[in-house]
């Protein structure tokens, strides 16, 4: 049976994990695709193990395991690895990497999203990823150490030493306030569940002979993206919610703009009884960004990264991605001593969904998070920067496969 | 369209042509945009193969579905050889042009000329001298040579080449204001589930479409012509569908037409610079303004007659890396069409709601007959042609 792989939540009825990491895997370029194969098998066996609440050092004994889900992705450059089975698919041939790192440069040509100031290399520019998701914290570091065991485990031999190295990670969680660092609902999508969002995911009329048997891939980009909250707070209430497109405290889309400059929240927003536009399938509807004709708020974050005007979801023009990102919030060694930011996690069927929305003038090409990019609302050209960016093919979960992907390898 | 009304009068009650028919607000709107570049030519063949079939077919508009068109404008280089120098695009309705040729010659002449940069003669457009024909034969001869026509035995393409080697306004048969018209007619009807009790709306859009090019109860088979598997109709239907259903009436606000919404210049580069913006033309439209975006439909990309450039200088990113540009695919991909249309919201939608017997559409776009016969085609172009092919290759 050929499915989706796990991790994947497009489903209502499957909540996401609370807890993620990212781990990214460099394969020693020495090394051939068998050996490589071989570690992977080893590897996706242990994280099996884990989905189950077994590890190899307490046999016979069950952890508890959070309902762990985990993910195994291969980005462009391991197709170039001596005796790969298979060419890269079609669309990561085409679009398979962003931009190389070089410190304030954008990601992509036309995209205002850029690398952050001390950024000279891309720490997700790497052959293989892994995402783990949880409902514990401690589900996703054990994985991360279950890992490391496994690698080092595997290196008792010359021959075996080296194969594949864990070379970083990233972790996050997730809100239960549908919030981001912002203070704004973010997360809300109004693609329906199931079948909508599964024609937004999945890789269907596959066209590449070799990679017939891949119905239910997808591909995965995961940018790290730092916020500046000092930016951010140096806007007005007012500012922020015409670049984010809603009412602060409501998220109902603001509609209009009044004459002295004041946002206008869609009347009837939100439903009767509730608080703001999370509660409740009566809120739905005010989930998007309505249609403006106000080019101002056609400018505005949320109708720039999802246009109303073509909701046909199956078409890649449609750019519709389907989400799942988690925040974070780390230590850094100078003020203000954290760093917030958001894991970006999205899953289409073509990388050319993502390229669009961050480079196409009409959608968030040249901006940086929203609003004009000739006429930046103070300092919002700079309120997002890139730590990390990569594009990922997602091979489909075979029953029959040691692990997903296996025949790119053996 | 009104004949088709009083047969069939739940149909068309959420549409009108104009905004004034029922009194809407003009300046305010929705916009329905889509991308240009030809859907099912790429699910079908990926794209590569695409790209070098579309262009090599661009003369004719064969695969040119979206509203859309373009014709790849050549030149001789300084070696004598004919190569690409520039693409022209339009979103004008063959229909409005064979209007205007029937009232005003002259205007139709100086556009003509305007788009080909070369003088164009009577003949060439009217097979004759428009001032010794009633309104109808210039029509009709302008219809022969320049845009195409239904015949009974089916559609007839243009006889001239002025529409080939130019984009004056799109001939492809699908891509005609009657197209949009019944697009648009069939999807503002409040469908509902005809077995529900609770006026059950059909969520899964290729289940609409199916649906309605199956359904008895709609009977026409003018109707019936959506097309499931190109960027533009599913979008329309998805969106004016959502509308009815909630009780709209919607209208092409004025003035209708197609419109190249936006068009994605900053990918396009010369010697890693962005293109010159003199390479950029636009006509036939508005350009944006503080309140609203551009409304244009003739786009002309690329160096003119007096610059030494060619096409081939000219480079287009695709966010990482970037390759030669090789015809007008590559510029359909970073360009969206789309409509404006008015609505107001009734109050009482009773009568309005259509029961339906819903089926199950289509998932697929690759095997289909369309597709076979879009993979001959570039192999006979790829026997038949094989220099020409190697160069859009």
């Amino acid at each position: 049976m050929n499915s989706l792989q796990d991790g994947i939540f497009y489903n209502d009825a499957d909540r996401p994990r609370k807890f993620f990491a990212i781990l990214f895997f460099r394969i020693n370029r020495d090394k051939n695709s068998k050996q490589v194969g071989e570690f992977l098998a080893n590897l996706w066996n242990m994280y099996m193990n884990l989905k189950n609440g077994r590890i190899g050092d307490l046999p016979d004994h069950t952890i508890p395991h959070g309902d762990s889900e985990f993910l195994i992705a291969y980005g462009l450059s391991c197709f170039s690895i001596r005796g790969i089975k298979l060419n890269a698919p079609g669309d990561l041939s085409r679009i398979g990497t962003f931009r190389p790192a070089s410190p304030g440069m954008p990601i992509l040509t036309g995209s205002g999203l850029r690398y952050a100031d001390e950024v000279s290399s891309n720490p997700a520019a790497e052959d293989i990823v892994v995402q783990v998701t949880s409902n514990n914290q401690l589900g996703v570091y054990r994985s991360i150490v279950e890992t490391w065991k496994t690698i080092y485990d595997h290196s008792t031999s010359k021959e075996n030493a080296d194969i594949v190295s864990l070379v970083n990670f990233q972790t996050g969680f997730q809100r239960d306030d549908f919030r981001s660092w912002l203070d704004f609902h973010d997360g809300l999508s109004n693609m329906k569940s199931g079948n909508e969002r599964l024609s937004v995911i999945k890789i269907k009329d596959i066209v590449d002979q070799d990679y017939l048997w891949a119905e239910n891939s997808t591909y995965m980009v995961y940018l790290r993206l730092a916020i500046d909250l000092e930016v951010w707070r140096n806007l007005t209430r007012a500012q922020q919610e015409i670049l984010v497109g809603r009412d602060k405290l409501t998220g109902c889309p603001i509609i209009s703009i009044d004459k002295e400059g004041n946002p206008v929240p869609k009347e009837g927003c939100p439903a009767p009884g509730s608080i703001d536009i999370s509660e409740g399938v009566e809120n739905e509807k005010f989930r998007t960004s309505g249609d403006v004709s106000d080019k101002r708020l056609r400018e505005s974050h949320i109708s720039r990264a999802h246009h109303t005007s073509n909701e046909f979801a199956e078409s890649v023009g449609s750019s519709r991605i389907f989400r799942q990102g988690y925040e974070f919030l780390e230590n850094i060694n100078f003020p203000p001593f954290f760093r917030a930011g958001l894991n970006f996690v999205s899953f289409q069927n073509s990388p050319v969904r993502f390229v669009n929305i961050l480079t196409r003038k009409e959608w968030l090409g040249r901006t940086n998070f929203g609003g004009n990019p000739d006429m930046p609302i103070k300092g919002s050209n700079n309120l997002v920067s890139v730590l990390g960016a990569g594009i990922f093919f997602v091979p489909p979960k075979i029953e029959s496969e040691l692990f997903p992907g296996c025949r790119i390898f053996l | 369209m009104g004949l088709y009304r009083e047969k069939n009068p739940s149909f068309g009650n959420s549409f009108s042509i104009f905004p004034n028919d029922r009194k809407m607000n003009n300046d305010k709107f929705l916009v329905l945009e889509w991308n240009a570049h030809p859907r099912m030519l790429q699910t079908c063949m990926g794209y590569n193969d695409a790209r070098v079939t579309c262009d090599f077919y661009s003369n004719t508009s064969k695969y040119q579905v979206e509203y859309c068109e373009y014709r790849i404008v050549k030149r001789k280089d300084k070696d004598g050889k004919l190569r690409p120098k520039r693409i022209q695009v339009t979103t004008e309705f063959k229909e409005y042009w064979q209007c205007l040729a029937g009232s005003d010659p002259s205007r139709i002449r100086e556009l003509i000329e305007n788009f080909s940069g070369k003088t164009v003669t009577w003949a060439s457009i009217y097979q004759g001298d428009p001032m010794e024909m009633s309104v109808k034969q210039r029509r009709d001869n302008f219809t022969r040579l320049i845009t195409g026509t239904f015949t009974n035995g089916g559609w007839v393409p243009p006889l001239s080449y002025l529409n080939e080697s130019n984009a004056i306004c799109m001939v492809n048969e699908i891509n005609g204001l009657s197209d949009l018209l019944y697009t648009l007619m069939s999807a503002a009807v409040a469908y509902i589930e005809e077995r529900s009790n609770n006026r059950q709306k059909i969520v899964d859009i290729k289940n609409i479409i199916q649906s309605i090019k199956t359904s008895d109860e709609v009977g026409s088979e003018e109707i019936k012509k959506i097309h499931s598997c190109t960027n533009s109709d599913p979008t329309i239907v998805k969106k004016v569908y959502d509308y009815a259903y909630e009780g709209n009436v919607i209208s092409l606000n004025d003035p209708p037409g197609i419109y190249i919404v936006s068009f994605n210049d900053e990918m396009f580069l010369v010697n890693d610079e962005p293109v010159p913006k003199e390479w950029i033309r636009w006509t036939r439209g508005f350009p944006e303004s503080p309140k609203y975006p551009q409304r244009w439909q003739h786009l002309e990309f690329g160096p003119s007659d007096d610059d030494p450039f060619f096409l081939g200088d000219i480079s287009v990113s695709n966010g990482v890396t970037e390759e030669p540009l090789k015809g007008g695919y590559q510029i359909l991909e970073q360009i969206e069409v789309g409509i404006r249309l008015n609505h107001f919201n009734r109050q009482n939608m009773d009568e309005l709601f259509f029961p339906i017997s819903v089926k199950q559409g289509d998932t697929t776009c690759n095997d289909s007959e369309t597709c076979r016969e879009m993979k001959q085609y570039l192999e006979n172009a790829e026997k038949y042609h094989q220099t020409e092919i190697k160069e859009l290759k």
